[in-house]
């Protein structure tokens, strides 16, 4: 039975990802392995003088660009991801660890000979796992300067008619007896799940059909769990709510599709991928015009870039919605007369999903190239580096792991991996969601697996889970994981980013943006418990802390005030002498202390800018204003000071006078008093 | 994306609070109606969601949890984007708690203004003989910045329904009063949805004069 031969496919390839856009990945699996022979054999071996038109191969992630680029931007994973099983008959072209080839092996699929599921996997369920002597060196770069040979620059028209040509090895479904066959072929062959799992994105896609929404959220959910009904494998979630989930997953339509064998939904989108071919009709070539456009377009921001395209995709789905185009109205309503009583045909969706192929697939390369181009010039890439480096040093506790779960390790993270590495092949950012959200699944999957002491958290929620995703990027060490991230963002239709995907999506960029300031925290952390340093309101931006002597008494107020990043110090002297009643604000002047020295700063400096670049080198930054005539000597430092009371003029921001008065009691001095809090200090807050 | 033409909404909640407040024992216990004291398993509860239907609107709600931990305070921006509601969580029990739930509230107010809805949940009601937050001071605060304030327990599954259905129907009204006062931009002014009319977009990228022609005719 087909149902059982599908059965058989799916627990084999259990540690895959269940494909329900099958047809991207063919249209993945065509061109990269095109390209990868290509690759292999760079025949059109010319230099090319200027870096920024060299043509990446279309299988090339942005990874393999930064790699290539510039080679000390690389990252290994941090445990290295051994390759198993049967090795290719290339294999001589890897045997030397400090051949090129071997050094990108972990990013690029161009140059390496990549099995279509991860070799580790499937030979670890063999038993067959042999290991390579692989140096245990995590951190070490490739040797520079033998990035892989570029491949000869194709001009635009070139590159559109050889991915015209390459869609077309994507054979049409036909419905009836040759689509039985074309069926199994494709279950016995398929290296991930059937074609037919494509249903579970267009059946879930329904679901909420009254919504107008072009892609249904739901076409995201986590996949994984129709391969974990299948499979009969660790259950995802708790029991219960397993039992709850699941029903909805595994959807009797589903098989009930499969014995059908009739695709209406694969008809509709391979004709309109045949449109998009044909130039004569206003769809093909407002479609090819675009591209071309796009591609010549000296516009340098991959944002811009990115929301053109969308636009663009949105616009001419409402075109193709409103005008039809040759048969295409004829064709629905013809697949439409067929469908069954419990089918309908998401006609947004299949647009959607034809338009990545259409339009993404022939400009992903060039919209990586501007994302590459752009990140390594504003140093991202160089910063996100240098921290994941940083982080790896550090224990999964300072990472903000809590205590009593313990962050994946091994087979996890290979599998973690495993889906990064996909989501950065697919270009369909649909794709390249779901593989994200197969990632988080894992991570999931895992920590459910997790036996638990009574400390450990009930629930997983976002301040258990985002630690460990961060923990994960650190461990796999993907610097083109804000690339990835921001293609995602400008290219996906705006209805799904209210859903689960959009939220995993921030979770990835909130996770990106952590780790790029991770040092920056880290330390400013660590400097501060140094010096006994606790951290207090002066420290937050938009406000300043002010010492001003009072003469008569001898003693220094100090005063923390509202103060906005574009005051210069000539506004902040006069909001002082206003607030405090100076009556002769022309001898006083704002300067700041260094060691008891005084500095004068200038009128139209901006104490905030200057505060926040000593703070980023972790320098104390004292200000004081005080008389200019007056001779003052400073105490040597104000960490000594053993009562510290700030005053607080919360009066800018709200309008809403309000005082606020922090008792700062140093920690030493009153180790054992009863007001102390779990911070070490006690306070009072007037209102 | 709050469309108000067929009584359908989309909303989309976040909620905010320190760490260890309860936020997701709060969300837990609404969708799914339980509450993990004995530590049995970890679940899911970074994003849930949950269908309701008050007086024959449909709403779809998308809760979404931010981790609380100081160390990731900066990340608010990125999860409050678009939301329609927050919940704001503090534990009774944490005067600190509450100062942060003020700091949020302040933060929503200048990034949002009053394109969200605001409910402030007093966590953990079960504790209460070791309140260090007065009910009097809480209400007073609540309503001075407008937002709805609600007793909560999840352990004993309190205030958590009237909570989540007052903030649903504040999302609604405001919806609604959006599309009335705005009835040019139709279901909704989020700037997370691209609004695309009929035909090609205009683009600014260099060459458009040859991808325009097409697509509108």
């Amino acid at each position: 039975m087909k149902i059982d031969l599908w059965r058989q496919e799916t627990l084999k390839n259990s540690t895959t990802n269940p494909d329900p856009l099958h047809f991207l990945a063919a249209f993945d699996e065509n061109h990269n392995q095109a390209n990868a022979t290509l690759n292999k054999f760079p025949v059109y071996s010319k230099t090319v003088s200027d870096e920024h038109k060299v043509m990446y191969s279309e299988g090339s992630t942005a990874e393999d660009m930064i790699t290539s680029r510039n080679p000390e931007l690389t990252l290994r994973p941090m445990q290295p991801f051994q390759i198993y099983g049967p090795h290719s008959e290339y294999d001589n072209l890897n045997s030397n660890t400090n051949s090129p080839y071997v050094c990108s092996s972990m990013q690029s699929n161009g140059t390496l000979f990549h099995m279509p599921w991860e070799h580790g996997i499937a030979a670890k369920i063999m038993h067959i796992s042999k290991q390579i002597d692989s140096p245990h060196n995590p951190v070490t770069s490739p040797p520079p300067c033998q990035a892989p040979p570029p491949l000869p620059a194709i001009d635009p028209h070139d590159r559109i008619r050889a991915w015209q040509v390459s869609s077309q090895k994507y054979a049409p479904c036909v419905p009836g007896n040759d689509d039985c066959e074309s069926v199994e072929k494709r279950l016995s062959l398929a290296s991930d799940l059937s074609a037919e799992n494509l249903a579970i994105g267009i059946d879930h896609a329904q679901k909420s059909q009254s919504d107008k929404t072009i892609v249904n959220e739901k076409s995201t959910s986590h996949s994984e769990t129709v391969t974990e009904k299948n499979s009969d494998s660790i259950p995802l979630f708790a029991t219960d709510l397993h039992e709850k989930i699941v029903p909805a997953l595994a959807n009797p339509r589903l098989l009930h599709q499969l014995s059908r064998n009739r695709h209406p939904d694969r008809t509709v989108r391979e004709y309109i991928i045949g449109l998009s071919k044909n130039r004569d009709t206003t769809f093909g070539s407002t479609i090819y015009n675009f591209i071309q456009c796009t591609l010549e377009s000296h516009d340098t921001n991959p944002h811009n870039i990115t929301r053109n395209v969308r636009q663009f995709m949105t616009g001419i789905k409402n075109y193709l919605v409103k005008h039809g185009e040759g048969e295409l109205e004829d064709l629905i309503e013809r697949e439409r007369n067929q469908l069954g009583k419990d089918e309908i045909l998401n006609i947004d969706a299949i647009i959607e999903g034809a338009l990545h192929v259409c339009v993404i697939q022939p400009l992903k390369q060039h919209i990586y190239n501007l994302f590459v181009n752009e990140y390594t010039r504003n140093g991202s890439i160089r910063l996100l580096l240098a921290n994941i480096k940083y982080a790896r040093t550090k224990t999964s506790e300072e990472i903000g792991i809590q205590k009593g779960v313990a962050p994946p390790d091994g087979s996890t993270l290979d599998q973690v991996k495993h889906y990064f590495t996909k989501m950065q092949k697919s270009y369909s950012p649909l794709k390249k969601l779901e593989h994200l959200l197969s990632a988080t699944s894992t991570i999931y999957k895992y920590v459910a697996q997790q036996p638990h002491s009574s400390c450990s958290p009930p629930v997983f929620g976002a301040d258990d889970f985002l630690p460990v995703l961060i923990y994960v990027l650190i461990q796999c060490g993907i610097v083109s994981v804000e690339i990835e991230a921001d293609y995602m963002w400008g290219l996906l239709h705006p209805s799904l980013l209210n859903g689960e995907g959009g939220y995993y999506l921030t979770s990835l960029s909130s996770a990106v943006l952590v780790l790029k300031n991770f040092k920056e925290m880290q330390e400013s952390n660590a400097a501060q418990t140094q010096l006994g340093k606790l951290p207090s309101i002066s420290d937050m931006q938009g406000f300043l802390k002010i010492a001003i002597p009072d003469e008569q008494r001898d003693t220094i107020m100090w005063r923390t005030l509202p103060v906005r990043p574009s005051m210069t110090t000539r506004d902040v002297c006069s909001l002082i002498a206003h607030k405090f009643k100076f009556t002769n604000p022309q001898d006083y002047g704002l300067y700041t202390l260094d060691n008891g020295e005084e500095h004068k700063l200038m009128d139209m400096e901006c104490p905030q800018s200057l505060k926040a670049k000593r703070l980023a080198h972790n320098k104390e930054c004292i200000f004081a204003y005080k008389r200019n005539a007056a001779n003052i000597a400073w105490p040597k430092s104000n960490k000594r000071a053993l009562k510290v009371i700030e005053d607080v003029h919360l009066c800018g921001f709200d309008g809403a006078m309000r005082k606020m008065v922090l008792f700062h009691v140093w920690p030493a001095q009153l180790q054992n008093s009863q007001h102390i809090d779990s911070l070490g200090w006690s306070y009072a807050v007037y209102l | 994306m709050a469309g108000g033409g067929n009584r359908n909404f989309n909303f989309k909640a976040v909620l905010l609070g320190e760490g260890c407040v309860g936020k997701t024992s709060l969300v837990l216990r609404y969708v799914e109606n339980k509450f993990n004291d004995k530590h049995l398993t970890t679940l899911q509860a970074s994003f849930l969601t949950k269908k309701l239907n008050i007086g024959g609107k449909r709403v779809n709600l998308s809760i979404w949890d931010t981790a609380g931990q100081e160390r990731f305070h900066a990340l608010g921006p990125i999860y409050y984007r678009d939301s329609n509601g927050a919940i704001l969580v503090y534990d009774i029990t944490d005067e600190d708690s509450f100062q942060k739930v003020k700091s949020w509230v302040k933060e929503l107010k200048k990034m949002l203004g009053n394109d969200i809805c605001l409910c402030i949940a007093g966590n953990k009601i079960d504790l209460e003989k070791d309140r260090h937050v007065t009910v009097a001071e809480a209400e007073a605060y609540a309503a001075s910045v407008g937002a709805k304030h609600f007793h909560t327990s999840a352990k004993l599954s309190k205030g958590i329904e009237e909570m989540f259905l007052e903030l649903a129907k504040n999302m609604i009204e405001k919806a609604d009063s959006d599309t009335a006062t705005r009835p040019g931009t139709g279901k909704n002014n989020r700037k997370s949805v691209v609004v695309v009319d009929d035909s090609t977009p205009s683009r600014q990228a260099g060459g458009g004069g040859c991808c325009g022609g097409g697509g509108s005719s």
